[in-house]
């Protein structure tokens, strides 16, 4: 079998600050799948995410979800509804206590605990990069095609300036 | 001078700044201003046509003449306003528009042509002789005009844009401000507080007034102590909002370090807000205006309300001997204070019948100031009686405007209230409420009301319900204005808009030649259109259009008020959307394989594609693009077409869709089976092409070209929802999740026999597809299809391994010849085929024009059948594709160029196409290119003009059939 | 301006491509051409309410009709497009 490479390779990361605000990772080893139908079967609605076993699911379209599950692993849904999207997609974890104020210099969506609370998830654009978002704990997750991951993950880092951003390998 | 006691200035510590070279002292809590006048200097600049000289009028971001140039190199900042300049220790300002020196400005001869250079000057004046414009006039005026020295260097700074969201928005954090804020903060809403200064709290800062029996800074004091304390509150001090858009949203900058000498580490400079509020609260307050008599410019001469304000708030008085010009009560609070800073003040009130509001000053009841005399400050006040009073300070009370402006911006006139002698917010935006003195309201108490009353309200109507705020005491005793614009007098020097130089003569020039309406006489004049956006003019120069015209200040109306408020930065209003930040790169799965292996890249749109790959050794991009062009023909090349855009189209009602979407039929194809497709748009054009592969009954995976995939993908998203709802169909992008190589070439079976874990699916025919595993079970997909005309596969394999396949590609290929080829060498190859690409797909060009007319279905309705066929698209003289061979090696063809019948003048009229691509084939040893011709197929075997003026061309070709190589195709049928 | 997506609440504009008119319905396959040059090429200027079709491109990808004032940009209101 052929190894992975993850998106970020050759990503340029500031020496980490003394005081952390924002924290930056990757979530590898993720495959994504899209699936189609499933009402009534406890996936989340509209601007929803749910963490289960398998992976996470995300509301895409309506009759449409899109899985986030471990690379090798096949999400348990009959295949004819699945189709494999392999590593389309890169997944980011930003932290800390100051991630929200750094999203919120990027996202133009409300990230407060109101607006955007537990399994809230919302598709939007950041630093013009189409992007889902949604919360996993205190940290938020942000999604992005695979080709726009060195870019996205760039702006991340910039929107951690001044907050001090490290970004955990 | 610097009074010994008072101010909100930390006399603790002391700064040191520079101004037009000469060292200075301040201390914290000052502006530029501020200090300067602590210091009694009065005169600041010069004014922007007449070269006047000019100090301080006002107290914040309204003045209009103390601009000064900040810093130096590449911050430097012209056109700053000293009265909002923060001090720091180190700070460095200049004097503008003045040489040499601003005490002795050589350019203060303008205002002896003042006649020539009023109103609408330009209109009138350099226009003869018309051969000296050039080479005299406009240097000359150039190098007079505008205002400031910009920097020349790029911005050092960085900038960040910040999305906030709150139910409350309060603009403004005076009395009304503030109680508005507590009233709803109170309720649980999340507050957003903003204000121009770096000290909130308004006026309650500049005046000595009482809340609660003390002084009203304390009760400002422990309003924001409060607030700050909310959890849902943000205070946004040095922050303006200044503009309103749609829906609630408002845009504000923060000037995060503009009072520092360089922003610290990691902080910008400044920040652009964009602000979502359900409901907004303008307590913005009002401004105080001038009244127009001769001599109004002098340094010395002020805003009373700014005055008093320097003196309490700062602790500067600026002179000892004042006059205190008033058409209102307002302006005796200001000789008040100046007398007990100990000042002798006259009080010179332009009504007749007005009691006197202050003991130990003199009163001239129903006095006017006619004019006022001095050099390079004020020395002498006149009065219309003709008596003369000495004075080093004259302060104007004119009247309050209320800061309506951003009510304005979405076209909303102010209505004039003639009691208040004020313009009013009129209809306004919804969702903005004014309030305080923005809303008319000039008493302490009547503000402080009026804020508490708005911002409960405003937190009721974005769902927060809350008790009324406990109003503190203060006082609530109105202050009676008469209506006094104007002193007539010597008009040519009664200055109406300081910072444009317009007088109230340029204004009775505008009546006087037609320029009535207060739109016409704006742009005329310029009134009102400097960085101060008339905010000490406009009132005062339509109420003189007004009585030039004969008409009511109602009747005359205002112009409009549009975004900024303030001047902003570019820097702000960019963001952090500059260098990398100004739009995103898209690299492909094998970005890192093309870039170790010697790849020169491309940007195709947001993607970065490799052009192709250089060898040591080689000179120029000819020698590389020529090598990889033989090298497919000869052996194989692998070329990377991850970017084109790939579509998974899924469902029962896949076929029924794609039958509508394509031209032709789709619904007829097999599994296993593929077939070249075209999309047309509904008005009959050519919108896209590409493959379409039947993985199954239900499940297709289409391509398109990289550019058209966004386009391609929305459309289809259209056919579905908007045409063909009904339809259980879902249309996924996958473009990202696979890496797709194109490998073509006589050798390429072998080198796909080094991959593939079963070599089987290679026999395939043509036009298959078939689900695969490589290099030891990897799941991947065979595509036998080609773009070069050579034997051909593309490969995708998951995008995560994309270089580890390639490695492993490039080994197995490596006995064979298999080289990479970038997207020149394809383009090359292309072009040697006849296959339509970028050049010929832009949206104008039919299927017939392409040649394939066939194509189109005749069986079933799709996309653009109908005006496929109308007459101008069907037309036979429409140009179509041909090929176009140059007769020797040397002649050069270019895409761009046109097409002339041999002999025929050169004019567009007789241009009968123009070249879409060209190229050198190393295959053919010559240029060749495709064009669009009319009459093409007609003249294959002739031949043609090509015109090409803009880069020197101009040769006959010969016309032929596109497909240059292999015209049976049976190099792909190996 | 903001448009409220029925599946993603309140957004700002630069989400979406606007494309107009919603109201234009494609004809039948057999319509004379006249029919289809109206339906692609003609469209009233609406001075007031206006059913457009609006793409949520950076967002959920449906296509919405919204009810917008040309006058005002007031956003009466917006329905998915397959509805």
């Amino acid at each position: 079998m052929l190894d992975a490479a993850s998106p970020l390779a050759g990503l340029e990361t500031p020496p980490a600050a003394t005081e952390v605000g924002v924290t930056l990772r990757e979530l590898s080893g993720l495959a994504a799948t899209m699936l189609r139908g499933g009402e009534g079967e406890g996936l989340p609605g509209p601007g929803g995410a749910l963490e289960l076993a398998w992976g996470t699911a995300l509301w895409a379209a309506p009759g449409q979800w899109l899985l986030l599950h471990a690379s090798g692993t096949v999400p348990p849904f009959p295949a004819a509804r699945l189709t494999p999207l392999h590593g389309a997609r890169c997944v980011l974890e930003v932290a800390g206590p100051r991630a929200a104020e750094a999203l919120a210099t990027l996202l133009p969506i409300d990230l407060g605990p109101r607006a955007f609370g537990p399994q809230a998830a919302a598709a939007t654009v950041a630093a013009h990069v189409p992007v889902t978002v949604w919360r996993s704990g205190e940290a938020f997750r942000v999604s992005c095609y695979r080709s726009f991951a060195l870019s996205l993950a760039e702006a991340l880092l910039a929107a951690g300036r001044g907050r001090g951003v490290r970004f955990l390998r | 001078m610097r009074l010994p006691t008072g101010g909100l200035i930390d006399r603790d510590r002391t700064i040191r700044f520079t101004f037009d070279g000469k060292a200075y002292a301040g201390h914290p809590g000052d502006t530029l201003a501020s200090a300067l006048l602590a210091h009694g200097v009065t005169l600041m600049g010069r004014s922007f046509k007449y070269h006047r000289p000019r100090g301080v009028w006002g107290l914040g971001s309204e003045e209009p003449n103390a601009l000064v140039e900040l810093r130096s190199g590449a911050r430097r900042e012209p056109n700053t306003r000293a009265t909002v300049a923060e001090l720091y220790d180190g700070l460095e300002a200049r004097s503008q528009n003045r040489w040499p020196a601003l005490g002795f400005d050589m350019m203060a001869v303008t205002q002896a042509f003042a006649p020539m250079l009023n109103a609408g000057f330009y209109y009138k004046t350099f226009m003869w002789p018309a051969a000296f414009w050039e080479k005299l006039y406009e240097p000359l005026i150039r190098r007079a005009a505008g205002l400031g020295r910009a920097p020349d260097a790029p911005d050092p700074d960085r900038y960040e844009e910040m999305h906030g969201f709150c139910d409350v928005l309060v603009i403004g954090s005076g009395p009304a401000g503030l109680a508005a804020a507590l009233a709803a903060a109170r309720t649980g809403a999340r507050v957003i507080v903003t204000d121009e200064d770096a000290r909130m709290g308004g006026r309650l800062l500049a005046d000595r007034a009482e809340i609660n029996g003390a002084p009203a800074h304390l009760w400002a004091g422990q309003a924001l102590a409060e607030l700050a304390a909310f959890p849902g509150v943000t205070l946004l001090p040095r922050t303006t909002v200044f503009g309103v858009f749609d829906h609630g949203t408002y845009a504000a900058v923060e000037r995060v370090s503009d009072h520092l000498a360089a922003p610290p580490e990691g902080m910008p400079r400044q920040r652009a807000w964009h602000i979502r509020a359900r409901r907004a609260v303008l307590a913005a307050g009002a401004l105080e205006r001038p009244i127009a008599f001769a001599g109004n410019d002098l340094p010395g001469i002020m805003a009373a309300s700014a005055l008093r304000g320097y003196v309490n708030r700062y602790a500067a008085l600026p002179g000892r001997r004042a006059v205190v010009f008033t058409a209102g009560d307002d302006g005796w609070r200001t000789a008040a204070d100046l007398r007990d800073a100990g000042a002798e003040v006259t009080v010179v009130d332009a009504r007749p019948g007005a009691p006197a509001l202050a003991r130990g000053v003199r009163h001239v009841a129903g006095g006017r100031v006619a004019r006022a005399h001095g050099r390079l400050a004020l020395d002498e006040v006149e009065l219309t009686t003709g008596q003369r009073i000495e004075a080093d300070l004259l302060a104007v009370a004119g009247g309050w405007n209320p800061t309506v402006n951003l009510t304005s911006h979405h076209g909303s006139k102010p209505v004039w209230n003639e009691e208040l002698s004020a313009f009013l917010p009129g209809a306004g935006i919804p969702g903005l409420t004014p309030a305080g003195a923005a809303a008319g309201r000039l008493t302490l108490a009547a503000c402080l009301a009026d804020g508490a009353r708005a911002g409960l309200e405003a937190a009721r109507q974005a769902g927060f319900q809350g008790q009324p705020l406990p109003l503190p005491s203060a006082e609530d005793e109105p202050a009676a204005i008469a209506p006094l614009f104007f002193v007539p007098g010597r008009a040519s020097t009664s200055f109406v808009d300081f910072q444009n130089d317009v007088t109230a003569d340029d204004i009775a020039l505008a009546a006087r030649e037609g320029f009535r309406s207060v739109e016409h006489a704006k742009r005329y004049t310029t009134l009102g259109m400097a960085t101060d956006q008339g905010k000490t003019a406009n009132v005062v120069g339509l109420a003189i259009l007004a009585e030039q015209t004969g008409r009511t200040i109602p009747e005359t109306g205002t112009t409009m008020f549009r975004p900024p408020y303030t001047p902003v930065s570019i820097g702000a209003i960019a963001g952090h959307h500059v260098g990398r930040g100004f739009r995103p790169t898209r690299r492909t799965p094998l970005h890192g394989w093309a870039a170790r292996n010697g790849a020169s890249f491309v940007e195709v749109g947001p993607w970065l594609r490799a052009e192709w790959y250089a060898r040591p050794g080689e000179k120029g991009w000819r020698d590389s693009v020529d090598r990889e062009a033989l090298n497919v023909r000869a052996n194989a090349g692998v070329c990377d077409v991850s970017t084109l855009g790939k579509i998974e189209v899924v469902g029962p009602g896949a076929a029924a869709l794609l039958d509508l979407v394509y031209a032709n039929d789709i619904s007829t194809l097999k599994p296993g089976r593929i077939r070249y497709g075209v999309m047309l748009r509904e008005d009959g054009f050519v919108m896209d092409d590409g493959t379409c592969a039947r993985l199954a009954a239900d499940r297709f995976f289409l391509t398109t070209t990289t550019a058209n995939a966004g386009k391609v993908m929305q459309h289809l998203e259209f056919c579905h929802q908007v045409l063909l709802p009904h339809l259980d169909v879902a249309v996924l992008s996958v473009t990202d999740a696979w890496a797709q190589v194109s490998v073509a070439g006589p050798k390429s079976r072998e080198v796909l026999r080094g991959v593939l874990d079963d070599a089987a699916p290679l026999a395939l025919p043509h036009m298959s597809v078939a689900e695969v595993t490589v290099c030891g079970g990897t799941p991947a997909r065979l595509y036998r299809l080609s773009f070069s005309g050579e034997l051909a596969w593309e490969v995708g394999v998951p995008a995560e391994c994309g270089e580890a396949f390639m490695e492993r590609l490039m080994a197995a290929g490596a006995p064979h010849g298999l080289a990479p080829y970038g997207t020149e060498a394809l383009g090359v190859l292309r072009i040697e085929k006849g296959h339509p690409a970028g050049g010929e797909l832009k949206g104008q060009t039919t299927a017939a024009d392409l040649g394939l007319g066939r194509m189109l279905s005749k069986r079933k309705d799709f996309i653009g059948r109908v005006l496929s066929q109308r007459p101008a698209l069907v037309d036979p003289a429409r140009p179509v594709l041909v090929g176009l061979r140059t007769r020797d090696a040397r002649q050069v063809l270019r895409a761009g160029a046109h097409l002339l019948e041999p002999g025929a003048a050169p004019s567009t009229g007789n241009s009968l196409g123009h070249v879409t691509a060209a190229c050198w084939s190393p295959h053919l040893g010559r240029m060749i290119g495709l064009a669009l011709l009319s009459g093409g197929r007609d003249r294959h075997g002739t031949r043609i003009r090509v015109f090409d003026p803009v880069r020197d061309g101009d040769a006959e070709m010969e016309v032929c059939d596109p497909v240059f190589l292999d015209p049976e195709g049976s190099r792909t049928r190996a | 301006m903001l448009i409220p997506c029925p599946y993603c609440g309140e957004r700002g504009a630069d989400e979406f491509t606007v494309i107009g008119a919603a109201d234009p319905m494609r004809p039948e396959p057999d319509a004379p051409m006249e029919a289809w040059v109206e339906y692609v090429h003609v469209r009233d200027n609406a001075f007031g309410p206006h059913r457009e079709l609006w793409h949520h491109v950076h967002g959920c990808r449906q296509w919405l009709v919204v009810t917008r004032d040309t006058r005002t940009h007031a956003v009466h209101g917006a329905e998915a497009a397959r509805r």
